[in-house]
């Protein structure tokens, strides 16, 4: 453990802090993005620095520095100091922390080749050649394939004792193309939208997506998508594909049991929640079928790691159980806060995570899960009489307290007597989330069950981005609202 | 600050290493403080000091590009080798023109002493001011106020020394009523000139003129969308409609369209980074000077931006708006984005309407429904109003729209003579300068439960 860390520990300590932490975090990135079998981006980037959070008479303060030295160290606890010192002018009460073991530990994800390690002709040659093979039709108008690479190292010291050292290594890939035909442009993607899958593996994850064998699909399913006719609208039973559960879970699940959240600490940006503590173990969320946990332990996802940036250790909590509401995604101090509403002592349940060095940990997602239950997907299409059958994520969008949602998907397909019919393009479904949820009427099982990870969910100002992840399978929804 | 001379003298070495034929440095450094509130107190006080340095060297044709913010000799030498290394195992990039020439931009004054020197204790006695206000009438505030200063220098093989110091302050405050809240915000280089006292007035206006809010159904309504609300939207209408890279692959709503009139002749939005109305800036991020670009002008789809590799492609000169090395594949972005005000007040405005709605904000907006119609989605929040007979009468509980960017933009009544400046998401480089706008049959398609 560097010493200066150390030494920037005693000295909070010296100066009589309710509790200091202070994290050191070095991240080295690579991008590769090409575009018509041009590379257009390869790019590799480092940042390294340090962040010290101290609790000073029950209210905070952050300061953070990219000079990782002695001098710097004192400069930035002073700083952090002296915030902490004029933000508790307006305090109605002191902050305080949940009670939390120590610990001594080091953390590593497990991979098998370093894609720092892979030559770029690879992986330069691998994203050119999908992009080729997309657009061997004139109508694709472009085609795109990425990869990105992460890796952090990163050490937490606080007043309380705890030391720990985590390394973590993420790789990401995905493929897309759109086609263009009388004024009407569809887009279509593999693995999943939006730059892709991203898994804590290494390069042998980006082989196992076996991009170059999917991008003929890919062109297909844009080249039909785009002669489709349009979604029908009005109520229909739905089957989602694993891929969009992915942003359904997200913003209608995840983000409304961050309790930080539902304090109203996320007003100013995001919002707040409609999960308020009342609710806890008394709203029926989901229909009977349905359960979700959170959980920061699944090997390979970017949800998972060892120890929080509080240092709080990896756990499983379950958040909705028989459709029932019963927890929250917790950080030390708001665990406090709950246990004085609910009269009962509550732990954090390890969720606070920041975004590099020069931010401050927030409660974040981790891997928020939905329980697998029976059956593939053609299972469950072959059990739908009449419905529509939607997948991979296009367009998002969600109230500030997480009610009221709109996702609009690239694949769309009729569902008629337990069969896949027609293709539909710009499918777009609306609904309440409590009523979303409760007229679920299947699920999935764990042959479809599948952890994608999502490297962009935004939060926090100064805006922060959260590698987070969502174990889901395939799942039925009853007459749900499609404009 | 570390300034023009100290940087030079730090990336001289670099820019005249043989080992490339073309070399470029981008430099940034920040300081910057935020101070955010929620529940009426100042719960997450951050301070940052950050520098940067990206390389983008060409061999060949082949361009390798690093970033790191270890400014040290040792560091930048990583990089710089780095660099070299991915050049070295890349093919030449087909179109890059190489890197630009010299030209000297604008000299514009956007460094402001006081807000770089503001800290932790002045934003918290400015904050204070809303707490009062809103504590006077039992009402909460959440919000954010950050202030800060950034310096970039662009300098490459070629002789661009293009160096900026900026500031910019930015409040936003929602006051809350536990059945309503209220919106209002200032984004400025000075802030001195952030009055939170008015600030706080507005939004507290807005709570006690919507408490106990209505509802509606959702259909088609009279809106006035006050600037924020329509900021929501140009930013989208930014990414998915004026960008090098929308016209490239041909998904965006004025492809194919150019020199055709496509939305209201009384729409004109263009962006000009030079309108000190707005957030001046001088040059890009390859150094390039920016030039204004006409997007819309009297309904008439003209033009979109580009920087040199996607003008290179699309046989257009560079606009001066790259996003620099490490954004090569996105094309250029728009920064500062104006729409030509009208003749009323917004105050007109609303006496104007006989049955309608008038939106503070929107939120969480999302333009990726169908971007060759531009159409998209969000819901109201922080302050949306029903409107009789030129007079509000109650606030409302928020609706959800989804409708066409073009067709909004062909419906506009009305426009404000007066105009906000607010931040486009670029941080001191970029602000979008919008009045209000008054659209007829804006489509309302879900509402919320408050």
């Amino acid at each position: 453990m560097k010493e200066y860390l150390q030494n920037g520990i005693e000295y909070l300590k010296s100066k009589g802090v309710d509790y200091g932490d202070i994290r050191q975090v070095e991240q080295t990135s690579e991008m590769i993005l090409a575009r018509n079998e041009e590379v257009e981006t390869l790019s590799r980037s480092s940042t390294r620095g340090f962040g010290v959070r101290v609790l000073k008479d029950g209210a905070w303060g952050f300061s953070c520095s990219n000079i990782t030295n002695e001098g710097e160290m004192r400069k930035v606890c002073d700083e952090a100091l002296e915030i902490a010192s004029s933000s508790k002018i307006t305090i109605k009460e002191k902050v305080h922390l949940a009670e939390e073991p120590t610990y001594v530990d080091e953390f590593a994800t497990r991979y098998v080749e370093d894609p720092f390690d892979i030559s770029l002709d690879e992986k330069t040659n691998l994203l050119r050649d999908a992009t080729a093979v997309m657009r061997k039709n004139d109508k694709i108008k472009t085609a795109e394939g990425s990869m990105r690479f992460l890796k952090i190292d990163k050490h937490f010291l606080s007043t309380e004792g705890s030391k720990i050292h985590q390394t973590i290594l993420e790789s990401g890939a995905g493929i897309e193309c759109t086609a263009m035909l009388e004024g009407e442009t569809q887009k279509r993607s593999y693995p999943c939208s939006h730059g892709g899958d991203h898994q804590a593996k290494g390069y042998e994850f980006i082989r196992s997506l076996d991009l170059l064998g999917h991008a003929e699909k890919v062109r297909e399913d844009a080249l039909m998508l785009v002669k489709a006719p349009n979604c029908p609208k009005g109520r229909h039973d739905i089957v989602i594909g694993s891929s969009q559960m992915v942003l359904q879970i997200h913003e209608s699940c995840g983000h409304p049991i961050e309790l930080d959240r539902v304090f109203g600490d996320e007003i100013s940006l995001a919002g707040g929640s409609f999960l308020q503590p009342e609710k806890l173990n008394k709203l029926q969320y989901g229909s009977k079928i349905v359960n979700i946990f959170a959980d920061a332990t699944i090997p390979g996802s970017i949800g998972s790691f060892g120890y929080d940036d509080e240092g709080v250790k990896a756990q499983r909590t379950q958040i909705v159980r028989d459709g029932l509401f019963i927890n929250y995604l917790m950080s030390r101090q708001s665990a406090h806060q709950l246990s004085r509403i609910i009269g009962k002592p509550v732990r954090s349940n390890g969720a606070m995570r920041a975004d590099g060095w020069n931010r401050i940990p927030l409660i974040r997602m981790i891997n928020i899960n939905l329980e697998p239950r029976k059956g593939t997907l053609e299972d469950i299409i072959s059990e739908t009489q009449d419905g529509i059958y939607l997948d991979t994520n296009k367009s998002w969008s969600i109230d500030d307290t997480r009610i009221n949602f709109q996702f609009g998907v690239e694949w769309a397909q009729e569902i008629k007597n337990g069969k896949l019919g027609q293709v539909y393009k710009n499918a777009v479904y609306t609904g309440i989330t409590p009523e979303f949820w409760n007229s679920c009427d299947s699920i999935g099982g764990r042959e479809g069950w599948y952890v994608w990870g999502l490297p962009n969910c935004g939060k926090g100002d100064p805006m922060q981005t959260a590698h987070v992840a969502h174990g889901v399978p395939p799942a039925r929804f009853h007459q749900v609202q499609l404009l | 600050m570390f300034g023009k001379e100290k940087i030079e003298e730090l990336v001289n070495p670099y820019l005249q290493s043989k080992e490339a034929d073309e070399k470029e440095v981008l430099f940034f450094g920040t300081s910057s403080g935020l101070t955010r509130y929620a529940n009426t107190i100042t719960h997450q006080n951050v301070k940052e000091t950050n520098y940067g340095v990206t390389f983008r060297l060409i061999l060949g044709g082949r361009i390798g590009v690093t970033s790191t913010n270890d400014i040290s000799k040792e560091g930048l030498d990583r990089a710089f080798k780095t660099a070299i290394e991915i050049a070295k195992q890349k093919k030449p990039t087909k179109d890059f023109p190489g890197l630009p020439e010299s030209k000297p931009p604008a000299k514009l004054n956007t460094f402001v002493e006081t807000t770089s020197a503001a800290g932790q204790g002045e934003r918290v006695k400015v904050v204070k001011k809303v707490f009062d206000l809103a504590k006077k009438h039992n009402l909460d505030v959440a919000g954010s106020f950050s202030s800060g200063a950034s310096e970039i220098m662009v300098l490459n093989s070629k002789g661009v020394r293009a160096y900026q110091t900026y500031t910019s302050a930015g409040i936003s405050n929602i006051v809350m009523h536990p059945t309503f809240s209220g919106y209002s915000s200032a984004f400025t280089r000075d802030i001195t000139s952030i009055n939170a006292e008015k600030l706080a007035d507005i939004a507290v206006g807005k709570v006690l003129k919507g408490i106990n809010p209505k509802e509606i159904e959702p259909g088609k309504y009279d809106v006035i969308l006050e600037p924020v609300a329509l900021g929501e939207l140009i930013e989208w209408l930014n990414y998915i409609g004026f960008t090098s890279k929308c016209m490239e692959e041909g998904t965006g709503f004025m492809y194919e369209h150019l020199g055709e009139k496509i939305v209201g002749d009384n729409i004109t939005i263009y962006d000009d980074a030079y309108d000190s109305k707005g957030l001046c800036t001088p040059f890009d991020f390859e150094g390039v000077p920016k030039q204004k670009v006409m997007f819309l002008e009297n309904g008439i789809a003209k033009d979109v931006v580009y920087d040199t590799y996607s003008g290179k492609k699309a046989n257009h000169p560079s606009t001066g708006h790259s996003l620099g090395a490490g954004g090569m594949a996105y094309g250029a972005m728009a920064m500062n984005i104006f729409m030509k005000p009208g003749d009323y007040s917004l105050e007109d405005m609303i006496k104007s309407m006989d049955r309608g709605v008038l939106v503070t904000r929107l939120h969480y907006v999302n333009g990726y429904l169908h971007t060759p119609t531009a159409k998209m989605t969000g819901m109201t929040r922080d302050g949306a109003f029903w409107v009789e007979k030129g007079e509000i009468k109650h606030g409302l509980k928020n609706m959800r729209f989804t409708d066409s960017m073009v067709r909004i933009l062909t419906n506009v009544k009305m426009i404000s003579k007066e105009t906000q400046a607010l931040p486009a998401g670029w941080g001191d480089t970029g602000a979008y300068v919008l009045p209000a706008i008054y659209v007829k049959d804006f489509e309302f398609t879900g509402k919320s439960d408050h």
